[in-house]
Parts: structure tokens; C-alpha cells; sequence
């Protein structure tokens, strides 16, 4: 009796134990295979609904803020709103959602393409460089070659005014004949977008950077961080635009702004790591120079091909250090030249100097003099 | 009538010191404190002829209170007072300068030397962005 009461009892708790591990397995791969119909506008349904879950998991793809549709309100239907997210998130996985079948902007149909990728998030096996629930707002994505831009559109442009002003004046000079410059020739669209200053040009994955400028709109600024990384869509807080550095390799990224108004100019930022040895300038010797002059800096965190200082005389690029601790270059300065040939003025211009490679930017201005 | 003319009289003779006042006390006031700019700079050169005193920045865009255009303003060759402190290339500049500075920057060696022609002459109190 006992033996029987014991081998009931096992019987069942076994039984328990078998429904408990299907319903557990069961459950598992429902939620890992959510996906398996195509969903579009008009539609109900549970996958709908997770659909709606997972697209507010991230709030660059949010149904809605608030009400109905938004995180915790999911309705299961599948309507404009939904169709929105939908092509926010295709655009976000373009690589693998649109570019396979030649498509560039999101559709809002969730065809086996975007279910796929739907999938491979709801698994985690997807192998993603950030995983969509970590996405903070302004987060950015990796960009196909395809969808990638000319980001140094209006440096171009800047540059070439630069250009025509240093052969007016080298001209001039050559000739013993005024210039002549004339500014009107040269014209800005009213509604151009410009950076003028980011909150800082340094730092980690994480780090949060204000971007101030001229012609940022309300909404609808995309943030660049060299042509591979945008963060779209980015709203402008009447301060400015607030991104946070994604998790990309360390090194030198230059940061445009593009909106209606255009490609802003861009500006130096640098993604650091662990590895990064801080840059400093600790001498420049001699400490005054004439045109053509060799100077030699002397520091640390130099870079073995790709130094750029940046002074009050214009930018030196592509200085090498084999050492890594110093650096020689000849300070010939735009428009300068044509001055030297003419004669010496016996006057002393003071120069300042940053630093800039893929470990950084120094934190203060070195100097030295000029005798033009 | 006469009594009363002379009343008018007055109080336009009031109305009009007090606006002659209240000009003049603006006027110095932008004088002081300069008019606004901000602009992103290109290029630079030291002004050779003017003592090297003095230095011709040209800004791409500048902004001098209306649209944005391409110009030039002259700035002393001394530091300025906030961040940064000297005007460099790239870097965008904002601050305060004086109009009609037209012929404080020259350009060459002597004996050629040229006006850099300028909007007008940035005062210290501006500021500049990083690069």
C-alpha cells in the first residue's frame, strides 16, 4: 500500500513535471517565433500587439507617446501610427530589411524580411552591436554604403570662398596690385544649418553632447558622426540637440548636422576607450618662427600619421610623429607666402595651437610666435 | 493765446531735450557694448601695414543682425576674453564689434599696402567656440 501510495505519488509529480516543461517550452518558443504571418494596415491580432510591444521597446520607434498605442497601451491593431513605427525600424535595420531588396526608405509592411529581423530581436540571437532595448533617444545606426552622404558638403563649399580669398591676395602680391575682394560675390542661403559649438569633443560610448547651431528645426535634424553613424530624426530642445555617443570604435569623427536647411559644417569630435592615451603638448621649440620655419613639438598621445593642429593661422593636417612623442612641421601659413617674398614687416604675431588626433584634443592652447 | 503758446512752447522744448537725452545716453550705450555678430571664420590674415595691431578675419557665415552673407571684421591681435580666446579658423565666433572700422587693417609691405576691406572692429568681450 505504501509502495503503491509512493509510486502514485512519482507518477504524478512526474506528470506535473512533464506539463510544467512543455508549457515552459511551449511558451519559450511562441514568444521566440512571434512572428511568423505578414502584417499591414487594417490588420488585429496578437502578433500585432507584440509587434506594437517590441517596436516601443525602443523610442525611436514608438507607436505613440501617449494614449492608445503607446508603451503599456498596445491595442493589437494595426493602423497609421503602427505603419509609421514600422518604417521608422526598417529604416533604422535598412542592411537588413530594405537594401536586399533595393529599397532605401521603410514601407510600413511587414513582410519576411522585416520578419526576420522582428525575430531575431525577439530571440537576442541576432548578434547586434546594441540591443534594441538598450536604444536611448538620439541613439544611432550604421548606415549601408548606399545611404551614407557627402558629409563635407559645405566644408567644400566654405573651403573653395577660403581658396578664391588666398589666390586673390597671393595674386595681388605677386602683382604689387590691390585684391580687390569683393564679398558680394559670395552667397549663404538664409535657412542654412550651421554647428556652432558642441558641448564637449571628447569622450567615451555614453557620453551625452549638446550641439548648438543656426537653422536646427523643431524636429527632423539628423546628427552624423562621420558618414557611417546617423541618429535621425533628432528634436532640437530650443538649446540645441542632445545626442549620446554610440558604442563604436574609438578614434576621430567629424559631426554634422543635416535637416531641410541642408548639410551644417562639421566639427571634430573624438569617441575614446580604455586605450586612449590623452593627448598633450608639453614644448614647441623654437618659440619664434618666420615663414617656413621648422618647429618641433614635443608631447604625448601623438598619432603616427594623422596630427592636426589647429591654430589662429589657419589648419596643419597630416603631421607624422614616428615616435608618438614628437613632431616636426614648417609653418607656411595661407596667404603668407607672397608676404614673405615681398619683404619683412619686423612685426610679431602671436599663435595658438590645439592639437587634434584619434586619442583626442589637448586641453589647453600651446604658443609661439610669428615674425612676419 | 500768448500764455498759451508759450506753454506749448515748453513742453515741446521739454519733450524734445528729453528724446536728445534718452539718444545720446543709447548711443553710448552701443557704443559701449558694440553691435552683435557671430560667424564662423575661414580665413585669417594679420594686418602687415596697420602695425600688425590688428588682424582681417573673414566669416562664412556672418551674422550681423539680418541674413546670413560672407564678410570680413578686423580684430585686435590681443587674446579675447572668454573661451578659446583667439579667433581661429573653424571656429565660430560670437560677440560684439564696432561698425566703421573700414581702414584699420592694411595689408602688404611698405610701400604696398591695401585696405582688407571689414565690416568693423570686434571687441574683446567675444567669445569662440572649439574647432
Amino acid at each position: 500500500m505504501s509502495n503503491f501510495h509512493t509510486k502514485f505519488f512519482s507518477i504524478k509529480v512526474l506528470r506535473i513535471l512533464l506539463v510544467v516543461f512543455f508549457v515552459v517550452f511551449y511558451a519559450q518558443n511562441t514568444h521566440a517565433a512571434t512572428f511568423s504571418r505578414n502584417l499591414k494596415i487594417g490588420l488585429y491580432g496578437d502578433d500585432v500587439r507584440q509587434l506594437q510591444i517590441l517596436l516601443n521597446s525602443n523610442p525611436n520607434t514608438l507607436v505613440s507617446q501617449f494614449g492608445a498605442g503607446s508603451p503599456g497601451q498596445e491595442t493589437g491593431y494595426f493602423g497609421p501610427a503602427t505603419r509609421r513605427a514600422v518604417i521608422s525600424f526598417q529604416e533604422m535595420y535598412s542592411l537588413e530589411t530594405l537594401s536586399p531588396v533595393g529599397l532605401t526608405r521603410g514601407t510600413g509592411f511587414v513582410g519576411p524580411l522585416t520578419i526576420n529581423k522582428l525575430n531575431s530581436l525577439q530571440t537576442g540571437s541576432a548578434g547586434l552591436s546594441e540591443p534594441i532595448s538598450r536604444a536611448v533617444p538620439g541613439s544611432f545606426s550604421k548606415l549601408p554604403i548606399e545611404e551614407q552622404i557627402d558629409i563635407y558638403k559645405t566644408d567644400s563649399t566654405l573651403g573653395k570662398i577660403r581658396e578664391d580669398l588666398i589666390s586673390k591676395i597671393n595674386i595681388g602680391l605677386a602683382n604689387r596690385t590691390n585684391p580687390n575682394i569683393d564679398f558680394s560675390s559670395y552667397k549663404i542661403r538664409e535657412n542654412s544649418v550651421f554647428i556652432r559649438d558642441i558641448s564637449t569633443q571628447q569622450g567615451p560610448a555614453g557620453t551625452r553632447v549638446q550641439i548648438s547651431g543656426n537653422g536646427f528645426l523643431s524636429v527632423g535634424n539628423d546628427v552624423y558622426l562621420g558618414k557611417e553613424y546617423m541618429a535621425k530624426n533628432i528634436a532640437s530642445d530650443g538649446n540645441g540637440l542632445n545626442i549620446t555617443v554610440p558604442n563604436i570604435k574609438a578614434g576621430r569623427y567629424d559631426l554634422v548636422v543635416t535637416n531641410t536647411g541642408g548639410i551644417s559644417n562639421s566639427v571634430v569630435f573624438v569617441v575614446t576607450d580604455e586605450k586612449t592615451r590623452p593627448v598633450s603638448i608639453s614644448s614647441i621649440s623654437p618659440s619664434s618662427v618666420g615663414y617656413g620655419d621648422k618647429l618641433t613639438i614635443r608631447g604625448s598621445g601623438f598619432s603616427t600619421t594623422s596630427n592636426e593642429l589647429f591654430t589662429n593661422f589657419g589648419r596643419f593636417k597630416n603631421i607624422v610623429s614616428s615616435d608618438g612623442v614628437s613632431m616636426e612641421f614648417k609653418f607656411e601659413p595661407d596667404g603668407m607666402g607672397g608676404i614673405n617674398k615681398l619683404g619683412k614687416s619686423g612685426k610679431v604675431i602671436p599663435v595658438e595651437l590645439y592639437l587634434i588626433n584619434e586619442n583626442g584634443i589637448t586641453d589647453q592652447a600651446s604658443r609661439f610666435d610669428f615674425n612676419i | 493765446m500768448n500764455i498759451f503758446k508759450i506753454k506749448k512752447f515748453r513742453i515741446v522744448t521739454v519733450l524734445i531735450s528729453i528724446h536728445l537725452l534718452v539718444s545720446v545716453m543709447l548711443v553710448n550705450k552701443v557704443q559701449a557694448a558694440g553691435l552683435p555678430f557671430g560667424g564662423l571664420e575661414v580665413f585669417m590674415l594679420p594686418c602687415t601695414c596697420t602695425g600688425g595691431a590688428f588682424q582681417w578675419h573673414v566669416f562664412a557665415p556672418l551674422f550681423l543682425g539680418g541674413a546670413p552673407t560672407v564678410g570680413a571684421l578686423a580684430a585686435p591681435s590681443t587674446p579675447l576674453t572668454y573661451m578659446y580666446y583667439y579667433l581661429k579658423i573653424k571656429s565660430w565666433a560670437l560677440g560684439f564689434y564696432t561698425p566703421g572700422a573700414g581702414s584699420v587693417c592694411l595689408f602688404g609691405v611698405t610701400p604696398y599696402c591695401w585696405v582688407l576691406p571689414n565690416e568693423g572692429l570686434i571687441l574683446p568681450n567675444t567669445g569662440t567656440s572649439p574647432a
